[in-house]
């Protein structure tokens, strides 16, 4: 029986977010020259990120690679969960006392659609069942060509937070470089 | 001494303070010479400096207007009032932004950071309409503004942006 993904995303559980060569300024890729500010910048609907518990680092880096049109893999965001709801109670403390966000579970099926939420899904389901989305509730983002602003202060907190993985053989089939549990 | 005196005169600051020493009729008149001298040299040199930044800046957010990818593309409104907000900075204002802190986001706007370090920053958002910005000091926000008119708001955002800069 394959393991059921649980709707919940637990504490310790390891978020990832993909890293492309458009995240650099001027496409040089090294620690300084990331652009970490606008990483957890929504596109519309949320900032798309994969559950590492049921997502291995194979499969993250094959599912980046899918999805590098236009673009080139160059490695990983990655953070705990835990991280996310600490830097969010600071943010609510110090910077702003309205503020609401949230890691929710939204699988995707084959052609890369929302599954419907009462869905039930296994590690094996075909599409990207450990598909995970960061929503901006309040405030929510606004129409397009208008300023983010507690949005935006809020994902540079959160980048503080992150490690940054960039692959040393981003060529190869296989991710061979350090696991991601064993950086944050 | 001559060539001491004729060395300070080719500097206008030196010039300045000679004016202490002289009456006000002859003042009135040394003050017209400055402004041709400052004319001739001061204000057309640090025109040139100012104009090459602000150049390589426009260039560098109209690269954002031209090129064909959706995830970084910004209209034309957008770039204009870029335009704009770049022509009314203060020149030390615009030599402390570093080019590269200048990129667009996913939704069509452009951001402005003016980094001191990794808990410092002056970050400015400029929409179609609108700017919002907010000032990290020490890692948390001394402000948060939300959105403002572009048009009404300059004065406010310039004051802030001076002040966050000369701390």
């Amino acid at each position: 029986m394959p393991l059921l993904i649980p709707k919940e995303i637990a504490e310790d559980e390891i978020l990832v977010h993909y890293i492309f060569d458009r995240n650099f300024k001027n496409k040089i890729i090294s620690d300084e020259k990331l652009v970490s500010k606008d990483m957890f910048l929504p596109n519309k609907g949320g900032v798309s990120l994969q559950r590492n518990f049921y997502c291995d680092e194979n499969k993250c880096k094959q599912l980046a690679k899918g999805v590098a049109i236009g673009k080139v893999y160059i490695g990983f965001f990655v953070f705990r969960k835990s991280d996310f709801e600490k830097v969010k109670q600071n943010y609510i403390s110090n910077d702003r006392s309205e503020f609401e966000a949230d890691i929710v579970s939204t699988p995707l099926d084959k052609d890369f659609q929302y599954l419907p939420k009462e869905t039930k899904v296994y590690i094996n389901t075909l599409g990207n069942p450990a598909h995970a989305d960061l929503v901006y509730h309040n405030p929510a983002l606004k129409a397009d060509e208008s300023p983010n602003t507690a949005i935006r202060s809020f994902s540079r907190k959160l980048s503080k937070d992150c490690k940054l993985i960039i692959d040393k053989n981003p060529l190869s089939v296989d991710y061979d470089d350090i696991e991601f549990k064993k950086v944050v | 001494m001559a060539l001491l005196n004729s060395l300070f005169a080719l500097n206008p600051e030196v010039e300045k303070l000679s004016f202490l020493n002289r009456s006000n009729i002859e003042m009135e008149n040394m003050f017209f010479d400055e402004e041709i001298i400052d004319l001739k040299h001061t204000y057309h040199f640090t025109g040139v400096l100012n104009n090459g930044k602000s150049d390589l800046l426009k260039n560098h957010i109209s690269d954002f207007f031209n090129t064909s990818d959706n995830n970084i593309k910004i209209s034309a409104e957008v770039l204009s009032q870029c335009y704009s907000f770049i022509e009314n900075l203060y020149p030390s204002v615009l030599e402390q932004l570093e080019i590269d802190n200048v990129y667009s986001t996913p939704y069509g706007t452009v951001v402005f950071d003016w980094e001191k370090d990794v808990d410092n920053a002056f970050s400015l958002e400029i929409g179609a309409k609108e700017l919002g910005y907010f000032i990290e000091v020490n890692g948390s926000d001394d402000k948060q503004v939300d959105s403002l008119l572009l048009d009404e708001s300059k004065n406010e955002l310039l004051q802030d942006l001076s002040s966050f800069l000369s701390v």
